[in-house]
């Protein structure tokens, strides 16, 4: 069996990325895969076999891959990209494209994230094995066009099925429940959405046919906030609790600016509820219930807190269109197939193996992390040991 | 699985938009209609007019003859006809003499979305037809009228199409679908087009959506969802109207209503394929496409 590290800044609950590498590293031993995980923070939850925290510093990646006999080391988030193409001197590596925000929405920050984009385009994928993307939206938005697509799955989510119509016509007598689920906190305003959401509560929270609901991680001031705007918050909740507030709204809503793929959004669905996405990001593959505005998405309220019937017609639709796209299945297979072509590199396939290449990618290697004194400094102490051992 | 990384590179729904167009794009948000006055039941006809004084007198006569139907019937109905440009005299004196109830609205500038959506704004009935001028109903006005009844008889109803001829009788629409196939998925087409089957008259069926040439809307429903979307510069907007329409739960229906002639590309140049439009539509719509 082959062996493989996926390289990531978080596993914890709650976080997009930490459910990916789970998914993935618990389906892809049936496709002729080991996955370990290194990352830089990890909670109790996902403490344990196969997950280890991992400095960002080349030394400890390589001894670690050196030790455990690691073929592909594979980056899902920064700053472990920014090593790939020292590591790529010792091991074929994968550039796991979760995407990042459109650096325009962050006003503050924008340069210093384009430039972020930016190095990634030009130091980044040019020199690693193989870039993947997590939608066709992630393909486009990197700028590398001939990077695969392996889609995420939704099947870690319990298949209760879809509703049932009595379900519909029990809840018909009260407000249609409404909700999302984001990282609350004004640091995340920029392009979650979370203004789109209040001016919708706002409009429409207080005519009695429509109660808003929020879930995510945030602080006890972001309940206060949204309480006042007679918006049920729930903090920092458990996987059980989040797979219950799904199934229990009536309508999802991501407002969010962009996602590469929208992991709740595919969830919610998934739980039987039908999900309203903006068209921006990787929406147009995640749900069937694009919404070119946010008229879109008051006409579809409106219309759904008097006739549940076509809302009980949605919320199926939402749930058939994310059960048969996304499946972690699937994607772990596709994704194992993507580290077979990745050993099946043939760049400088002859080259690596002999062991004056080898030798070279070492020194090159170096080259890069340490510099020219680096090196020096590095040889001057192995002929001091020498000299040392010798006298 | 539609996947939009397609073979026809134009199609690509990313390659063109950049998240940060989309987003303002989106906060821009659509437009509102707003109606001039209370709208009352009745059926007004939206027809868009460039030159073409031979298309002005058959519509002219042909209002005239549905008029005369619809008074019989207990009908209101009246005729909105923004001209988008007109140069020629013969055209020019024809809209200067409109027939009764039908109103000219001059110096439009075209653009499908947005010139009908003015249109509508001036309309004062519950149920709206927008129809191309290329299309002649001389042969049996009375259709138009089955349509309207059709349409108000049925609240689940969302809009009413009809089938097209060409005037070598092969037919030129009969509703539309969406393709299948990899790399073009979810693209609408033209099922049965240029064939010669025939429908027997009053034949009413359910179909993902119909042409803008010739669609009847209920105006309450048309407004709420902001009309065709201006947003598309040349295409799709109808198709983009009924999946609107589709995805508020209403069904959408295509009938034979009798030699209805669509003369097709009358005053567009065949060809003028829009693929910011197409690709568009395919964002937007191609994953809803998938279950219907």
């Amino acid at each position: 069996m082959r062996r493989a590290l996926l390289l990531t800044s978080v596993m914890k609950r709650g976080y997009g990325v930490s459910v990916v590498g789970a998914e993935l590293a618990a389906r892809l031993e049936a496709n002729g895969w080991k996955l370990d995980i290194g990352a830089l923070e990890i909670d109790e939850f996902f403490a344990g076999a196969g997950v280890v925290e991992m400095p960002d510093d080349i030394t400890s990646i390589v001894t670690y891959c050196q030790t455990h006999e690691v073929d592909v080391i594979v980056a899902q988030t920064s700053p472990y990209f920014e090593k790939l193409p020292i590591l790529d001197h010792w091991f074929r590596t994968m550039a796991y494209e979760h995407g990042d925000p459109t650096p325009g929405l962050f006003p503050r920050s924008m340069l210093e994230r384009e430039k972020g984009r930016s190095h990634k385009r030009k130091n980044v994928y040019p020199y690693v094995s193989r870039v993947v993307a997590i939608s066709d939206f992630i393909r486009a938005d990197i700028g590398w066009p001939s990077a695969s697509v392996v889609l995420n799955g939704c099947d870690h989510v319990p298949d209760l099925g879809i509703k049932p119509q009595s379900e519909f016509e029990k809840r018909g007598s009260r407000p249609l429940r409404v909700g999302t689920l984001m990282r609350l906190g004004y640091g995340e305003s920029y392009y979650k959405g979370i203004d789109e959401f209040e001016s919708l509560v706002k409009s429409h929270g207080g005519d009695g046919r429509i109660s808003f609901a929020i879930m995510g991680r945030g602080r006890e001031t972001d309940r206060q906030h949204w309480n006042a705007l007679g918006v049920d918050c729930h903090l920092n909740a458990s996987d059980e609790e989040r797979s219950s507030f799904l199934r229990e709204l009536d309508v999802f809503i991501s407002p969010s600016m962009w996602e590469g793929f929208n992991l709740p959004l595919v969830e919610a669905q998934a739980s039987g509820t039908v999900g309203l996405a903006f068209d921006v990001g990787a929406h147009p593959e995640t749900t069937p219930f694009v919404m070119s505005s946010i008229n879109d998405i008051e006409f579809l309220l409106d219309l759904w807190s008097v006739d549940r019937l076509a809302l009980a017609k949605a919320s199926e639709h939402s749930y058939r269109f994310v059960r048969s796209q996304f499946l972690w299945d699937r994607a772990a297979s596709e994704f194992a197939a993507e580290l077979d072509v990745t050993m099946g590199t043939s760049r400088g396939e002859l080259w690596r193996r002999t062991k004056i290449g080898r030798m070279f990618r070492r020194i090159l290697g170096r080259f890069r992390i340490d510099g020219v004194i680096g090196i020096t400094r590095a040889l001057l102490l192995r002929v001091f040991r020498l000299f040392g051992r010798n006298h | 699985m539609g996947r939009f990384f397609g073979v026809i590179q134009q199609l690509d729904p990313y390659r063109e938009a950049n998240n940060l167009e989309r987003v303002r794009r989106l906060v821009a948000g659509r437009r509102e209609l707003n109606l001039a006055g209370e709208m009352v039941d009745g059926l007004s006809i939206i027809v868009l007019n460039k030159d073409r004084p031979d298309l002005l007198r058959a519509l002219w006569s042909s209002f005239d003859a549905l008029r005369v139907l619809a008074d019989t019937k207990g009908i209101p109905i009246e005729l909105l006809v923004g001209d988008t440009g007109s140069k020629d005299p013969e055209a020019l004196e024809l809209l200067r003499s409109p027939p009764q109830r039908c109103r000219v609205t001059f110096d439009m500038s075209y653009q499908f979305s947005r010139c009908n959506n003015d249109l509508f704004e001036l309309a004062n009935h519950s149920v709206s037809l927008f129809m191309n001028n290329d299309v002649l109903f001389d042969a049996n006005p009375m259709g138009l009228l089955d349509c309207y009844e059709r349409l108000t008889a049925d609240s689940e109803l969302g809009a009413i199409g009809a089938v097209l001829y060409f005037e070598d009788g092969r037919i030129q629409h009969a509703g539309i679908g969406f393709l299948r196939e990899v790399g073009v998925w979810g693209l609408p087409f033209h099922p049965g087009a240029r064939s010669s089957l025939a429908y027997p008259e009053g034949l009413f069926w359910p179909i993902a959506a119909v042409t803008g040439a010739f669609i009847m809307v209920p105006s309450v429903l048309y407004r709420a969802l902001g009309g065709f979307d201006e947003g598309y510069a040349k295409e799709c907007q109808d198709v983009d109207l009924c999946l609107k329409i589709a995805r508020s739960g209403r069904r959408i229906e295509v009938g034979s209503i009798g030699p209805i002639v669509h003369l097709e590309n009358a005053t567009r140049v065949s060809g003028e394929e829009d693929w910011l439009d197409r690709a568009l539509f395919l964002r937007r719509w191609s994953s809803f496409a998938e279950e219907l």
